[in-house]
């Protein structure tokens, strides 16, 4: 929904925040243990990860004859397929059932697909309350703040101010900062709604085509709260939630759970196949399933983009990648934020809006060494690049941006012609006689100050490769070039 | 209107060229740990439950549930539980352990509609419900809700017991799915698998215990032997 | 056993500004008494191109490549992401059934990084000689995660350096060169290479050694200016000196 802007400024902000960098420190090294704990319980851990990939790709293969079989299962089950093209017509769909049926407030599930559109401020807006249930959720909505990651969305916010805000809110009678208490407090807070809902929403993490049946997983037990109390349930999924069988959602839940929390299986998974049945005294009597598109299906047009769909949002990717866990959630500016975000919102906002989130990438690859779906983030983020580049896009603004292009340019030309290439290097020879010292260069006037803020580089070589080897060829024997300038 | 939006998604979706048919990948998952007999299982599953914070009990017959239930709600004083008295739950003798232990039992066969469901659920210090399956590769409870057993009972009370039959201990999800299906010809409504309390770690990683379900979760793995004549199948 | 003959690919911050790990990765090689050959017509693979997303111009790059080094039999170099640019992303710069894909999935397999030489092709994992001090690896991403190559790095250091190679705590994790990311996001990059760099202090080693001469600039870069006391070192360069001493232990 909100598009990535000032990812450097809020990046800048959170290097120097020492409560993020205490609990993305956590994040990165915690999630790793518990990831690689769970992993090896696998009785073959590559195996596994095969089996994951390979169902990944051919759900989003054969993704419309999957949607096509999911929607008539569901169907038959009693559940009302509704189809939305994009944001607006999901949250309009929405709206109008809650109003329909004169509904003052609905639960929610955590669901990255009801905030991609926007559906809290839609609902907001037409008069129904909406109550965010998991905890870090009721926290980042009751503070107003973006997801900070995707299983923690509050981890990194001091519990005083928790504290602070839920008392404003009314959350708790007494100023408190006690984690445990905290949560107490919205168990006792949420209970009421719970008890009283008529209507519910919640994400889905799979579809499953062949019996119409959709998956949630969680921890808390908000989401089976939400799938039992009120009479009408909403289930809110992208289109590429959709997996073929049971038994393929059944493998990518043992490896979703490791690959996520290192869990054998997260505390509470339902499987939902229609509403009620007959006689069921509790549990929806209504069941409404919207599927929505908002872009996908154009992203599927490109089968090297595609891959995206496969993602499962299992946030391994997040917690391994060295720039996430250095600036968290907050710069990605959105709903997906590290390697997730960085490879999936492009696709959703533009490649023209969205560059810093691809360029700040080292293309380490540990994000595809650790995908369940099979995801090759760092390809995407060459092509990305690539894009950017092809349609003449400023890649950096500014003066910065200028000197890097021309600093290309003349390695391109230099890279093609030896000549120019020597030609080159005798010139930056001259420039680091007089800007080094010892061998080293310790500042440049030619724009790359962000690299000598804190690193020095070597000097060019009084003797390059090159020279040496055509020394050495000439008189036969001879020595290495040493290091630096004479 | 909307049959139209559903139509011109698919229509997209099919008009973008594909590789055709992906799977690489045939037949069952590497079992998740070694193929039990039921002694083998039955520790699997006490360890793994063990290990989410789960009590794991053994009970060989109606007696001795009875005596698991009455030992437990004295140490948590559980005053008021709601019980659904269907499945391996019906080993129990419930209006006599009621009485014997002076719990307030609401037998949840006779709440009439959804309000008196949670008005029952909301207000229990504990539920006792059966389970349809337990399962020992990740210590989880498989239960299928129907007109017999709410959905509430085990996720609003502060306190869960599950009964299930050792018989309906198996190794992995795919077993219990299968004799779920066979067992009830298919399944409406909902499954759910339950594996520890209700737990969270979003404020700050400090994780507790019963942040919307349960705060505690016991099991009783019940023998019955005692319903098979002996030497019958 | 007949003579092998191996082409040097010397990437171009090697020939510039490191070039003595070029001299390094000769000079072992000539030891293990491999012949060895350099096409003076070489500049750039071209990774800097396409990492940046100038996508022609590392096509450009990669026919020159390829034209200059495709009648070689062994092409070695000691830069893991320049090798891992040739073998694993030269074939997806051209379209599916064109002859440069063809001949640049002709010449991939025969482009090693040089340690992957030494113990996968020759078969060498202790080359001789002995290295005093205490000594750790750093898993490049592009050498560990691009080639594979780890464990074969590790038993060449082991071999010279013996039990004084020790581990550091996220040996495998980024360093935050990343080429241009370097320059363009360096706030991100320091944060990064400063926990890169306290966990080789950590270690207590007084050398790290790495296969890849842009973590080398980036690591290096900062304990120049920051700890002057410690030293970043290529394995090529590593493997030179321990030969050089011989193996005394």
């Amino acid at each position: 929904m909100s598009s990535p802007s000032g990812f450097r400024e809020i990046a800048s902000r959170e290097l120097g925040n020492e409560y993020s960098r205490i609990f993305l420190k956590l994040l990165s090294e915690g999630f790793a243990i518990l990831r690689s704990a769970g992993m090896s319980t696998f009785e073959d851990p590559q195996e596994a990860l095969d089996r994951s990939r390979a169902i990944r790709r051919d759900a989003v293969e054969r993704m419309p004859e999957l949607l096509e079989e999911f929607a008539r299962a569901a169907g038959e089950n009693g559940a009302v397929v509704l189809w939305a093209r994009d944001a607006r017509h999901a949250c309009d769909q929405i709206v109008g059932l809650a109003r329909e049926r004169g509904v003052r407030f609905v639960a929610k599930g955590k669901s990255m697909i009801t905030e991609e559109i926007g559906l809290n401020r839609a609902l907001e807006e037409s008069g129904v309350e909406v109550f965010e249930t998991d905890l870090g959720e009721f926290v980042t909505q009751t503070m107003g703040l973006p997801p900070f990651h995707l299983v923690g969305p509050a981890i990194n916010i001091p519990p005083d101010k928790i504290g602070e805000a839920f008392f404003a809110k009314g959350v708790i009678r007494e100023p408190d900062s006690d984690p445990v208490r905290l949560g107490k407090a919205v168990r006792a807070h949420l209970r009421e709604k719970f008890r009283a809902l008529d209507m519910g929403v919640v994400g889905v993490n799979m579809a499953i085509a062949s019996t119409g049946t959709l998956v949630n997983v969680e921890n808390e037990g908000n989401i089976r709260m939400i799938k039992s109390s009120p009479r009408t349930l909403v289930a809110v999924m992208s289109i590429e939630k959709v997996v073929p069988t049971l038994e393929d959602a059944l493998h990518l839940l043992r490896v979703l759970c490791r690959n996520c929390t290192g869990q054998k299986m997260s505390g509470y998974v339902t499987f939902d196949s229609g509403p009620a049945g007959r006689g069921e005294k509790d549990g929806p009597e209504e069941l409404f399933v919207v599927i929505v598109d908002n872009k996908r299906s154009a992203i599927y047009q490109d089968p090297l983009a595609r891959q995206v769909l496969r993602c499962i949002r299992c946030g391994a990717c997040l917690n391994t990648c060295p720039v996430y866990a250095r600036i968290g959630g907050y710069p990605y500016g959105g709903v997906y934020s590290g390697p997730m975000g960085a490879v999936l919102s492009p696709l959703l906002h533009g490649i023209e809006r969205t560059s810093d989130l691809f360029r700040a990438c080292t293309l380490c690859g540990a994000c595809r060494q650790v995908c369940p779906a099979g995801i090759d983030h760092p390809e995407l983020i060459r092509v990305f690049r690539q894009r950017e580049v092809e349609a003449g896009a400023q890649a950096a603004p500014g003066a910065q941006g200028a000197a890097e292009r021309a600093a290309l340019g003349v390695l391109g030309l230099c890279a093609s012609h030896p000549a120019a290439w020597m030609a080159a290097v005798r010139s930056a020879r001259l420039a680091c006689a007089v800007l080094g010292e010892g061998g080293y260069v310790r500042k440049s006037p030619f724009g790359l100050s962000g690299w000598f803020s804190s690193r020095d580089l070597p000097a060019v070589a009084a003797r390059t490769f090159r020279e040496w080897w055509k020394g050495r060829d000439a008189a036969k024997g001879g020595r290495g070039p040493g290091g630096g300038p004479t | 209107m909307n049959g139209d939006a559903g139509r011109e998604i698919l229509e997209l979706l099919r008009r973008a060229p594909r590789a055709g048919p992906h799977r690489t990948i045939q037949g069952r998952p590497a079992s998740s740990g070694v193929e039990g007999d039921r002694a083998g299982m039955v520790l699997r599953f006490t360890e793994e439950a063990s290990s989410q914070g789960v009590t794991v009990h053994r009970a060989s017959g109606g007696q001795e549930l009875a005596q698991v239930l009455t030992a437990s709600v004295r140490a948590q004083g559980i005053r008021r539980m709601v019980a659904c008295a269907s499945g391996a739950v019906s080993a129990l003798d419930l209006g006599r352990w009621a009485v014997e232990t002076g719990v307030e039992v609401v037998d949840s066969s006779r709440l009439g509609d959804r309000g008196a469901v949670r008005e029952a659920a909301f207000t229990a210090d504990a539920a006792l419900t059966p389970a349809d399956f337990a399962v020992a590769e990740s210590g989880t409870l498989v239960m299928a809700f129907d007109s017999d057993h709410q959905r509430l009972l085990s996720v609003a009370a502060p306190a869960h017991f599950a009964v299930v039959a050792i018989d309906d201990l198996v190794m992995s999800y795919e077993e219990a799915f299968e004799r779920l299906l066979r067992r009830r010809k298919g399944f409406a409504g909902q499954v759910c698998f339950i594996t520890g309390p209700s737990s969270t770690s979003d404020i700050q990683a400090v994780q507790f215990k019963g942040m919307h379900g349960p705060a505690r979760l016991e099991v009783i793995l019940l023998d019955t032997c005692e319903r098979k004549p002996a030497g019958g199948l | 056993m007949r003579t092998m003959e191996v082409s040097l690919f010397i990437p171009c911050t090697v020939d510039v500004l490191l070039p003595e790990i070029g001299v390094a990765t000769c000079r072992v090689l000539e030891r293990l008494g491999v012949k060895t050959v350099y096409h003076e017509s070489q500049t750039c693979c071209g990774q800097v191109f396409l990492n940046a997303g100038h996508a022609q111009k590392a096509r450009r790059a990669a026919c020159r490549f390829i034209e200059i080094f495709s009648k070689d039999d062994f092409v070695v170099s000691p830069s893991g992401s320049c090798v891992h640019m040739v073998r694993s992303c030269y074939p997806d710069l051209f379209p599916a059934g064109s002859l440069w894909r063809a001949r640049a999935l002709d010449l991939a397999p025969r482009v090693f990084e040089l340690s992957q030489f030494l113990v996968d092709v020759m078969g060498v994992t202790d080359p001789g000689g002995s290295f005093d001090a205490t000594v750790t690896y750093h898993d490049s991403c592009h050498v560990l995660r691009g080639l594979g190559v780890s464990r074969q790095a590790r038993m060449l250091v082991d071999a010279a350096a013996g039990p004084r190679r020790v581990e550091m705590p996220g040996a495998d994790s980024c360093c935050g060169f990343g080429g241009e990311f370097s320059v363009r996001f360096p706030e991100i990059s320091v944060a990064i290479l400063k926990d890169k760099v306290q966990s080789f202090l950590d270690s207590r080693a007084d050398v790290l050694v790495l296969n890849e001469p842009g973590c080398l600039l980036n690591i290096g870069g900062y304990l120049h200016r920051h700890h002057p006391e410690k030293r970043v070192m290529h394995l090529a360069v590593f493997l030179d000196e321990a030969m050089e001493r011989g193996s005394g232990r």
